[in-house]
């Protein structure tokens, strides 16, 4: 079982991952990405979700759902970024979830972070936390007629 | 070539309307951007962009050699395919199934010519055809509003 940390360790190992990593989660204003879980069969399933990112964690707000359930039984999630309107940059997040029951405060400021940046809820979904154990970040320069140029350069963080 | 697998044609055949907004949201214009999981090593879920490329009734991907979702698809070929975000927004498709990897130097030039040869003139791109097993086409009603709802069309091989 690999190693699995919270993102404020990202932060702090790596902060230049972490501030990219943000910049590319919150591109369109509310968190936007794509959460990838585990089915029953051990296959997987791939919809969009809106993260959410404060001072300690990187978390989601699932509704009852299919992916709620895979999150629920085993927990196993990648996470990537929305692509950007003008570049293939990436941002991948892959690690464990942990759903968070008892700690109001850290509830309280999930959901207020998640309705900040204007994401709508029903009220009923259950918050998990994304326990990271790998984050990838892959940003493409430019030349001077701003082509990308291939291939992208590649950032990694292990837990540990 | 493509055929012996549950493919899309098949998929097609079974499923029209979702088969074609598939098509439509996965390979916008004949081009466009989708995300893969892929299976890792220890299981969990992977998840990188890929161009997805429908050609004579078979959905490919051509994924470069060296990267770990090679690795991923070689070693297990399971996979989810999620359309990236279309530009009125609203709707989404995902399919799940097998990936094939194609040694095959004929079936590579017509996919190669299907993508107006964008991919697939390298050595160290591989050829995958990825089979359908199951597909879910969400059409969000009322999109942009706080009255909006997810109404789902979902197939599955062998499921009439």
């Amino acid at each position: 079982m690999p190693e699995i940390a919270r993102w404020e360790d990202l932060e702090r190992d790596r902060p230049e991952i972490a501030l990219n990593g943000t910049q590319l989660l919150y591109q369109h204003g509310a968190g936007l990405a794509y959460l990838a879980t585990q089915r029953k069969d051990g296959g997987f399933r791939i919809h969009p979700f809106c993260p959410v990112v404060t001072a300690e964690g990187i978390y989601g707000l699932i509704g009852d759902s299919p992916k709620r359930d895979d999150l629920a039984r085993g927990g196993s999630f990648a996470i990537h970024a929305f692509p950007k309107p003008d570049g293939d940059d990436e941002f991948m997040l892959a690690g464990r979830a942990v759903r968070r029951l008892t700690n109001e405060r850290e509830i309280a400021t999930v959901a207020d972070a998640y309705h900040a940046t204007g994401s709508t809820s029903s009220g009923d979904e259950w918050t998990f936390e994304f326990l990271i154990d790998r984050a990838l970040l892959s940003p493409y320069e430019a030349d001077e007629g701003g082509k990308q140029i291939w291939p992208s350069r590649y950032f990694t963080w292990q837990a540990k | 070539m493509a055929g012996e697998m549950n493919g899309w044609s098949r998929f097609e055949r079974e499923a029209p309307e979702i088969a074609s907004a598939g098509r439509r949201l996965l390979s916008p214009n004949g081009s466009g951007i989708a995300f893969l999981a892929t299976v890792r090593k220890d299981g969990g879920p992977r998840v990188h962009p890929v161009m997805p490329i429908l050609a004579e009734g078979s959905l490919y991907v051509f994924v470069v050699n060296l990267g770990w979702k090679y690795r991923d698809l070689v070693r297990d070929g399971r996979y989810a395919l999620h359309s990236s975000p279309n530009a009125e927004g609203g709707e989404e498709f995902y399919i799940t199934g097998a990936a094939r990897q194609s040694p095959d130097a004929a079936e590579r030039a017509m996919v190669r010519e299907a993508c107006g040869g964008r991919l697939g003139g390298h050595d160290f791109e591989a050829l995958f055809e990825l089979g359908a097993d199951r597909a879910l086409h969400t059409k969000w009603e009322n999109w942009g509003t706080a009255q909006t709802w997810p109404e789902y069309h979902k197939w599955a091989a062998g499921s009439d």
